[in-house]
């Protein structure tokens, strides 16, 4: 029996000059993709950009919801080159890992813009969701996950899992 | 009684014998339904099984509602009306508040309103944890929003459904008479 929840592939950080991580030759037999990273960027400053089949122009836009325990708050980014995910404060640190799941739902359609929508978290400091727009009517076959202005956390991990049906 | 495997020609009392157990997924798609062309008013799941543990439905979302840029989709459990109660919290780009319902059908998603830039759907994590249980109330829990590079939401929610019938069927539906939009799409699974 085939499965539905199925992993693609996984990459990792292994020194502390990597600036992004990449899923290429995406299979469009699947409904739904989730990428789960595991990690942050290194500067504190910045969090990580996600990014579709090498489209660098000004088509993403994102709009976030975060939490610190004492404010809740909501910002937008538009005309962005990257969906942007975390934004200031989501830098993370070899202890304390930051963990951003992202859905890309009907991400093969080739008639509708791809909608994300997923979690960053950092324990013990930040909650928060985001949801993001990327303008095009491509079938998504590439991901880059990047961290912004820097390079991630060695050790930082991200997974592309496929859902079928 | 021994029996020989045809595979390596080992004998043994099992029937399993020379191959792997069968393993059964733990994530298990159910059912897909994606809008034709002028759209529909509901979208129904019907004589879900009770042979999973939590349900999960993952979608897009767009609605014809003129005028609307952040339209909302109710889901009906049961064909109940009423017995819900939601809370959550959301994000509009520029404020973060909280909201609560109840009495009314509880919220699958927000979706992208007719005013919304073309060709921007709304995406929606919709879970329904321990639908077949018969001696609790079921709660359920949402991820959900949009952007159009101008307006958007996102939202986290939580509802609870006041019954202990076991969830059979779920029905997806506008608040008022807008049709959800062609290629809305959405896909049921059960998890174990």
């Amino acid at each position: 029996m085939a499965l539905t929840y199925v992993p693609l592939a996984t990459t990792s950080v292994s020194n502390g000059t990597t600036n992004y991580m990449e899923f290429s030759g995406i299979s469009s037999s699947y409904t739904n993709l989730i990428m789960v990273v595991q990690g942050g960027n290194q500067n504190a400053s910045y969090g990580l950009g996600l990014r579709f089949n090498s489209d660098s122009n000004s088509n993403y836009s994102v709009t976030q919801l975060t939490g610190n325990g004492t404010t809740s708050a909501s910002a937008r980014e538009t005309s962005q080159p990257q969906i942007i995910i975390g934004g200031n404060g989501f830098g993370g640190s070899n202890l304390v890992t930051d963990i951003t799941r992202i859905y890309i739902n009907n991400y093969s359609n080739t008639t509708t813009y791809k909608t994300t929508i997923g979690r960053n978290d950092i324990p013990g400091s930040v909650v928060g969701t985001t949801a993001g727009l990327w303008r095009s009517t491509a079938a998504i076959a590439t991901i880059r996950i990047t961290a912004q202005s820097s390079y991630f956390v060695n050790g930082s991990t991200a997974t592309l899992y496929g859902i079928a049906g | 009684m021994a029996i020989r495997s045809l595979k390596n020609g080992t004998f043994s009392r099992s029937l399993l014998i020379g191959n792997t157990a069968y393993d059964p997924p733990d994530f298990n798609h159910i059912s897909t339904v994606t809008v034709g062309s002028g759209g529909t008013s509901t979208i129904t799941f019907s004589s879900i099984p009770s042979t999973y543990t939590d349900l999960q439905i993952i979608g897009i979302a767009r609605t014809d509602r003129a005028g609307t840029t952040t339209d909302t989709l109710f889901v009906k459990i049961n064909s109940d009306n009423t017995n819900y109660y939601t809370h959550g919290l959301y994000g509009t780009g520029s404020s973060a508040g909280a909201y609560a319902d109840s009495g009314n059908p509880t919220y699958f998603s927000v979706a992208a309103g007719a005013s919304v830039a073309s060709n921007v759907f709304s995406s929606t994590v919709w879970e329904l944890l321990d639908y077949s249980s018969t001696n609790k109330y079921k709660t359920i829990r949402v991820l959900h929003g949009y952007d159009d590079n101008s307006v958007g939401t996102i939202r986290l929610t939580s509802s609870l459904w006041a019954s202990t019938s076991a969830v059979t069927s779920l029905t997806i539906q506008g608040t008022s008479s807008q049709n959800i939009a062609q290629y809305s799409a959405f896909s049921l699974y059960g998890i174990n």
